[in-house]
């Protein structure tokens, strides 16, 4: 395998739509119920949490690119094979692979859930996974510049959600909100660790990058987008700290669309409906792209086609998606998510960063060596 | 790779047929709740009965062309209200469900014993909405929705429109289903309902009901409710009569007839803001600074209000008014100890480290708290007439 | 070619004339297809001018010269000859001379060029294209005066030869573009008939999408700001539409109108017919979807009047909305087939009686109508006959989706056309620019129409060689206001 991948000037993508990608990878199940997890530690400064979140993020991502940086064009399976040999890094790439298939899993099963609690409790789960697997499946196998397109679709068509937040803010209760800073700093970081589930999905820039065709931008772009994730979900976060009691908010599984059930408009009330079945416009981009990086990495580890790495996870990730959990063993699975996601995206890009530093100044990068094709 | 392609794709073609069919059969008959075959209710009322079971009551729309009447009613008697919906169905040619319901009505009785596992599972129901208006009737519920009314057509419908024009009208607090909840599960504040009477042929509200918790305990005029609000809260289009006492103007009842020596005014189109300190912590004393701006629709003695001087009078006798209304008003919700304005929300979020404090503890506190208010008030207009 | 070889050519031909001049020698023949050629040609000119001279000795030279002649009017072989004489020409064999002569005649019938009828505009020429090649050539040389605008003849077909002609701005248009476009018709394998219709499904880039991906007009102003901005226009002999391509989903929805209004009307009507696709798109799904899954949506206000006028429909409401957009699709159907004085009779049967009829029998409820009949009318928006067409039935499997899954099915539905929107290609340019790929500044002259002052340059969707259209300081140079 080589390192640094030469991409096909018809394959590549902007800048500005690597950022809308990272953007449209963060915000996805996690949304519609962080609340409450961050609550429980945080309280109502669970706001304050959310920020501090935010500014984690953005060092994690500025790292992420700056060990991108170190080589000309490399994705993670390429710096970890450079860094840790041939073995020892195609077993951590593989890991991290696994992470990618995960994450998709674990977003697909969510957005089952939510599905067969809200709306549709007899849907059986094969049909519900059996469609967006096949949207993801057509639109991967479209190119990454389809992804892309999809994911900026995706961002456009949902945006609009934020302005409905006008309706919860009515009965907002902004006492809630005090005394500011009544939670101790050990509450506050607790509940900055409780994000993590919601903040992931910036690592596939470690995937997408060598795709992105002026990559003096992109860390600016990611920076923007990263911004952008968290502006929303501070306004999200301040609206459900104003609009529900902590009580309630404990009681509260899904915050995000509880206070779309406020809203109405004078042809159609009930707007979580709405949301949970937009909301598989904004999960789609997440699973297509950790699917995306999945199958790159057994492009680039095996030497397998995309379509074949494809062909084999799609059926791979059907026939998981179809184990039955119950609400317990989910939100098991998503705490086990988030810690693991905790470790893996917001720690280990460090630790990869300084590995490659320390490669790097005992011996000079390979950075004039000649690419592989994509 | 072509060849694999080749080999592939009929396969997963014939593969997509197949799951594209399944998925019309099976879900064609999965989950439909067809609107016209499904019994939309848009009310329903719960008693409590002698022996312990809870009465449901609901009121639906009558499609049916051939039917007389627009409405059908179903009752059923059962624990739970999950159970007394399977039971309702048991009467119905339609799959009676709770998506459309606008208001859930509760027996004062019921009330008393307390509300909270049966609106508990109301919210806990992903289909019913959040904006659902509880309310509380004088009397039981089941005499109240079963009653021919001649005008109100289909009573859940009036119900809902008669609690929302007075909620927008600002005449009584907002008490969507969400609100009670964010109440009852707050430490520092009790719920209200809109408390609901019927006399003869007409519904109207009577006022507003306080709860301890999830019991209520007893009720409040309207006005009173206004003073609620006032306190904390605010106006952009409230009205509020009072009566001061003619002297103050410094005239003397020219017209013998009006009674007693009291000049009714009224107020529209108030805007209020409230201000609420905590000035000191134990015990607690609150310091409330309400700003009111009003315009005055009516004044019954024939006074001139261009002399600037007279309608400072005027502010004046409002404020002292409405602080004595509000004392007053304090002093009852003291004896019921309730706390439907949410002074311990206040107190919570003006001290650190409160995040905990119980409800008991709370109540304890607001026993022996002060309240000091300032009320501030400008009249900006008076009509079209000095 | 003597008569021989002439019959045999022409067996079965009973249009070809041989006119012997000098007869009892037989030395010079003249040829001609009587339903090609024009015989007053022939008679009145060609033949008593031979007569002039003396036949007998006058080698072809010396004919030639008496007719004016020139060497594109030389014939040398007989394949040649044969051709010419299928295209009307008049030819002229003298005996062992070693060429002929032709003389073009036109004397084909054609239709007189007339004011569009699908594509109709109320300000702007109104003139369109017709079926003959030339033509329609002429009439967009004459509007569009430049030596720059190239014009490459190809023929498609092996047996049976069709002649296509390729136009573009050369300085403007992207090479790479023509290149596509000659590489397309020239690897073309066919023996069908041939029109531009048939002709962009050929070329297209994926043939089996839904969504045309070369815009066909029968406007030559459109196709001459097509070549304006880079275009490249395809025209096909016997067919009055010309193709534009690369071309871009928005690009079908706007229409010439949108440069002859002023601004802010051109832009109020572009938004709306976007608009009023997503409606056409959306509103009887959601119908569906509503009553179907999620009567929890209808607000109060909606509850008992949606309820009494669905009260004695039998079918559920999926069955009812596809047998309603049925009923207007027949319509349609109907309408188009029919002369057009039939046709209007046939919109107030199907538009008041059937309308009427099916309320009061209780097939659907009238809020279904209004429902159908407004996504109807808004697909008739659409300023481009081919994606109105695309949109009604894309419609179909729209209200399926929602009538199998509700809500979530409309998304799917979305979600899907978003996908395969995203990947189509307009001869290898993306189809959903400027939407995707993001070039905000090509948004002034899509989505919106931003006055003329700014759009000083080309869409850069075309990538043209030459990005700017006008000096745009230049243009903005203005007195000041004490001058």
């Amino acid at each position: 395998m080589k390192i640094n991948l030469n991409v096909t000037k018809s394959n590549t993508i902007s800048a500005f739509l690597a950022g809308v990608l990272v953007h449209g990878t963060q915000v996805g199940m996690g949304v519609l119920g962080f609340q409450r997890i961050i609550a429980k530690e945080a309280g109502h400064d669970a706001w304050i949490s959310v920020i501090l979140a935010g500014l984690i993020t953005h060092v994690t991502v500025w790292i992420i690119i700056k060990t991108l940086q170190k080589y000309p064009s490399a994705d993670l399976y390429g710096i970890q094979e450079d860094v840790y040999g041939r073995w020892l890094g195609t077993g951590i790439s593989l890991l991290y692979l696994t992470y990618f298939f995960i994450s998709a899993g674990v977003i697909l099963r969510n957005y089952i859930e939510v599905v067969q609690t809200w709306v549709f409790p007899n849907l059986p789960t094969w049909i519900l996974s059996g469609i967006i697997l096949f949207l993801v499946y057509y639109t991967i196998v479209g190119g990454i510049r389809v992804v892309a397109g999809y994911t900026f679709f995706s961002i456009a068509v949902t945006i609009w959600l934020l302005c409905d937040l006008y309706f919860p803010l009515q009965y907002a209760h902004w006492e809630y909100l005090f005394p500011i800073m009544d939670s101790s700093l050990e509450n506050l970081f607790n509940g900055m660790l409780a994000m993590s589930l919601t903040s992931v999905g910036f690592e596939v820039i470690y995937v997408v990058y060598p795709f992105v065709e002026n990559k003096d931008r992109v860390n600016k772009s990611t920076q923007w987008a990263v911004l952008v994730t968290y502006l929303a979900y501070l306004l999200i976060m301040l609206v459900s700290l104003v609009f529900f009691s902590q009580g309630q908010l404990m009681r509260t599984i899904w915050a995000t669309l509880n206070l779309h059930k406020m809203v109405y408009l004078p042809v159609l009330e009930r707007f979580e409906l709405v949301v949970i079945s937009l909301w598989l416009i904004v999960i789609l981009p997440n699973i297509m792209l950790y699917l995306w990086c999945s199958a790159r990495g057994l492009k680039r580890l095996f030497g397998f086609n995309l379509r074949t790495s494809l062909n084999w996870i799609m059926p791979l990730i059907y026939i998981t998606s179809l184990t039955v959990f119950t609400r317990l063993e989910m939100n098991m699975i998503n705490d086990w998510y988030g810690t693991t996601s905790m470790y893996v995206a917001f720690l280990y890009p460090y630790f990869l960063y300084i590995m490659v530093l320390l490669k790097q100044r005992t011996q000079p990068a390979k950075s004039t060596s000649k690419g592989e094709s994509a | 790779m072509r060849h694999d392609r080749k080999y592939a794709m009929p396969l997963l073609k014939r593969f997509l047929a197949l799951w594209c069919s399944g998925i019309l059969i099976v879900t064609g008959c999965s989950d439909r709740q067809i609107f016209d075959e499904t019994g939309l209710a848009t009310a329903v009322g719960y008693d409590l009965l002698k022996d312990g079971k809870i009465r449901g009551t609901s009121v639906m729309p009558s499609i049916n062309p051939e039917a007389r009447n627009k409405i059908q009613i179903l009752s059923a008697t059962g624990e739970t209200s999950k159970g007394i919906r399977d039971k309702m169905n048991l009467q119905s040619d339609k799959r009676v469900l709770g998506g459309q319901i606008r208001v859930a009505l509760y027996s004062e009785n019921f009330a008393k014993k307390g509300l909270g596992s049966i609106i508990d599972t109301l919210y806990r129901d992903s289909s019913l909405s959040s904006r659902i208006y509880l309310c509380v009737f004088a009397g039981e519920t089941y005499d109240m929705l079963t009653y021919p009314y001649s005008e109100q057509g289909n009573i859940g419908i009036y119900l809902y429109r008669l609690i929302e024009q007075n909620i927008r009208g600002e005449k009584i607090p907002s008490s969507t289903m969400h609100e009670f909840f964010r109440a009852y599960y707050e430490k520092g504040i009790d719920p209200v309902m809109p408390y609901i009477e019927r006399k003869g042929n007409e519904l109207k509200i009577k006022g507003i009901a306080l709860f301890k918790g999830d019991r209520y305990v007893s009720w409040v005029t309207p006005k009173e409710a206004f003073l609620l609000k006032l306190i904390h809260g605010k106006f952009r289009i409230g009205s509020y009569d009072t009566s001061v006492p003619v002297a103050i103007f410094g005239e003397s009842p020219k017209n013998h007839n009006s009674k007693k020596d009291q000049v009714q005014l009224v107020f529209d189109t108030i805007s209020s803001h409230s201000k609420i300190k905590l000035s000191q912590v134990s015990p607690p004393i609150f310091d409330i600074h309400v700003e009111l701006h009003a315009r005055i629709l009516e004044l019954t003695i024939p006074l001139k209000l261009e002399n600037a001087k007279l309608m400072k009078i005027m502010e004046h006798g409002l404020e002292k008014e409405l602080e004595k209304e509000l004392h007053k008003l304090i002093s009852k919700l003291k004896s019921l100890d309730v706390d439907p304005t949410g002074f311990g929300s206040i107190y919570r979020s003006n001290r650190r480290g409160m995040a905990n404090m119980t409800q008991a503890e709370w109540r304890k506190m607001f026993q022996d708290a002060t309240f000091r208010f300032h009320v501030k008030s400008t009249i900006i207009r008076n009509g079209v007439m000095d | 070619m003597d008569r021989e070889s002439a019959r045999n050519w022409f067996t079965h031909t009973s249009d070809l004339v041989t006119e012997h001049i000098d007869e009892p020698e037989d030395r010079v023949r003249l040829f001609y297809l009587s339903t090609m050629a024009d015989a007053k040609v022939v008679y009145s000119e060609l033949i008593p001018k031979l007569r002039e001279i003396c036949l007998e000795e006058s080698g072809v030279e010396e004919i030639a010269r008496h007719l004016g002649a020139s060497s594109s009017n030389r014939v040398f072989d007989e394949g040649e000859a044969i051709e010419r004489l299928l295209s009307g020409h008049i030819v002229i064999q003298v005996e062992d001379s070693s060429y002929g002569l032709s003389f073009p005649s036109d004397g084909t019938v054609g239709r007189s060029i007339q004011a569009p009828e699908i594509e109709t505009v109320v300000l702007g020429p109104q003139i369109a294209f017709v079926e003959e090649l030339n033509v329609n050539i002429c009439i967009i040389r004459k509007y569009m005066s430049t030596p720059r605008l190239f014009h490459e003849r190809l023929s498609v077909g092996k047996r049976i030869p069709m002649n296509v002609s390729i136009l573009y701005l050369s300085g403007t248009a992207d090479e790479e573009n023509v290149n596509t476009v000659r590489q397309r018709i020239d690897d073309l394998e066919l023996d069908t008939t041939l029109d531009s219709t048939i002709l962009a499904q050929h070329i297209a880039d994926n043939e089996k999408s839904l969504f045309p991906t070369l815009q066909q007009t029968e406007r030559p102003d459109r196709v001459i700001h097509g070549l304006r901005q880079g275009q490249i226009a395809i025209l096909v002999e016997g067919s009055p539409f010309a193709l534009l391509g690369p071309t871009t989903l928005l690009q079908f929805f706007q229409s010439p109108d949108d440069y002859y209004l002023r601004w802010s009307l051109a832009t109020f009507n572009r938004l709306m017919r976007i608009f009023a696709m997503i409606l056409s798109l959306m509103l009887t799904p959601i119908y569906v979807a509503a009553l179907t899954y999620h009567y929890e949506m209808i607000p109060a206000d909606l509850l008992l009047s949606l309820a009494q006028s669905r009260s004695r429909v039998p079918f559920p409401p999926l069955w009812e909305a596809i047998l309603m957009e049925l009923i207007i699709e027949l319509l349609r159907e109907a309408g188009a087939r029919l002369p057009t004085k039939v046709g209007q009779t046939i919109g107030i049967v199907g538009g008041i009686v059937i309308g009427q009829a099916i309320v009061q029998a209780g097939f659907t409820s009238n809020i279904l109508i209004i429902i159908v009949a407004l996504g109807a009318l808004s697909s008739f928006i659409a300023p481009s006959y081919m994606i109105g067409s695309t949109i009604r039935v894309v419609r179909f499997p729209m209200i399926l989706l929602a009538g199998v899954l509700g809500a979530l099915g409309i998304v799917v539905g979305f979600s899907f056309l978003a996908s395969h929107l995203l990947r189509q290609t307009s001869l290898g340019r993306p189809y959903m620019y400027p939407i995707y790929p993001v070039r905000f500044s090509d948004w002034k002259d899509g989505f919106i129409r931003a006055p003329l002052s700014s759009l000083s340059e080309r869409l850069k969707f075309f990538n043209p060689k030459r990005i700017s259209r006008f000096d745009r300081d230049k243009a903005k140079e203005k007195k000041d206001i004490d001058e």
